[in-house]
């Protein structure tokens, strides 16, 4: 049968009916897994470092990347908002782990361990060996100031240190974008002190 | 004339892109006559490098099969809801072809239930579609429909009670399409 408004073969049009529900669904569902892959590939690394900056070891902070992006499946599934997937992430993978802290499940909150790859922050290439001990000092004492720093610094830093705005870190976190500055203030205030 | 420092904050804004145009030349301005401001910046520069560097030094490589694994998790909670789904959806046509069948009756004979030879056991295939497409991946769904319900719908059913109740499967491709039909009574 033509339609006479598009000139569309009806029968050819799979995407009515009952028929056209079943295929829109699974075709749905199907999209969504494509779409979690593709930004579990693109954000896992960022997502990873800002759990370990929440004091949860390696293995933990896969745990919450895998159940943050189920979630995220989910949350495709049903149709939602698809507006800054990224932040959403962070956002939820925040939750789970301030939630897991609370409940007790896990040991959270474990300093701040040195990143295996970080080097010496003021480490100057052409230094020599009394600079270079100096330099190996600051880092220390920044890396000792940092685990002393509130909860709320850290989450900022971090957040801060993968890019996001001062806008979606307090959507991310759930306060304000005047509140984020004056923490991010405090925090860099704190840690240049450090290393006057 | 005194100097007027911006704050700390605002510096911190202005090393982060956060200040707004048509505040950033005048801070510029400043800067570039401030020592004081131009070196209050640069430490928080430096600070801010020393910060990324020790965040980047916290990645790790995941772990083997990582990505494999939630495929096959979301696979596993995919299928559980496509089951609840398809439930509520059978629901839904049983609904949907009752009340057609309730509204569109009583404006003309029931239409002659064709082919019975059809009637069961045999998919029947969709009119987008084909049965001798690839089964590999395929679903069958079952659903159950009233019988007025699916020979108004133009489908084949055995005669039998108008009020009686259909049970037929629906299978659904790899792709999602939607390619058969198969009566079970």
């Amino acid at each position: 049968m033509v339609d006479n408004e598009t000139g569309e073969d009806k029968a050819l049009a799979p995407d009515t009916g009952f028929a056209g529900v079943l295929s829109r669904g699974l075709r749905e569902a199907t999209d969504a897994a494509a779409q979690v892959v593709r930004l579990f590939d693109e954000i896992r690394p960022g997502l990873f470092r800002y759990l370990r900056w929440h004091g949860s070891s390696a293995e933990e902070a896969d745990d919450v990347v895998q159940e943050t992006f189920l979630r995220l499946h989910a949350h495709l599934q049903t149709g939602r908002s698809q507006e800054n997937l990224r932040a959403w992430v962070f956002r939820v993978a925040g939750n789970l782990i301030r939630d897991e802290r609370k409940s007790g499940r896990r040991r959270f909150n474990r300093p701040l361990e040195t990143g295996t790859g970080a080097r010496d922050a003021w480490a100057d290439p052409g230094a020599g060996p009394e600079e270079l001990v100096l330099a190996r000092e600051s880092t220390r004492r920044l890396h000792a100031a940092m685990r002393r720093l509130p909860v709320i610094e850290r989450e900022c830093l971090a957040l801060r240190s993968e890019g996001f705005r001062y806008r979606e870190i307090g959507g991310i976190l759930g306060i304000g974008t005047s509140t984020v500055a004056d923490v991010l203030r405090r925090a860099l205030e704190t840690l240049a002190r450090e290393l006057s | 004339m005194k100097c007027e420092h911006p704050s700390a904050e605002l510096l911190l804004r202005r090393l982060d892109a956060e200040v707004p145009p048509d505040e950033l030349a005048a801070l510029d301005e400043h800067m570039a006559d401030c020592g004081e401001c131009k070196q209050q910046y640069d430490k928080l520069r430096a600070v801010s490098v020393a910060i990324g560097e020790y965040s980047a030094g916290l990645l790790e490589p995941p772990p083997a099969g990582q990505r494999r694994t939630l495929v096959a998790a979301i696979d596993g909670r995919a299928a559980a809801r496509r089951k609840s789904t398809y439930a509520t959806l059978a629901v839904a046509a049983s609904v949907i072809l009752t009340a057609a069948a309730v509204f569109l009756m009583p404006k003309g004979p029931a239409p002659e239930p064709p082919a019975a030879d059809v009637a069961a056991g045999a998919f029947v295939a969709l009119p987008y579609s084909t049965v001798n497409l690839s089964a590999e991946g395929a679903v069958v769904l079952q659903v159950e429909v009233p019988r007025s319900a699916v020979a108004l719908a133009g489908m084949p059913v055995n005669n039998g009670p108008a009020d009686g109740r259909v049970k037929a499967e629906v299978l659904v491709g790899a792709d999602g399409l939607a390619r058969a039909i198969r009566f079970l009574n």
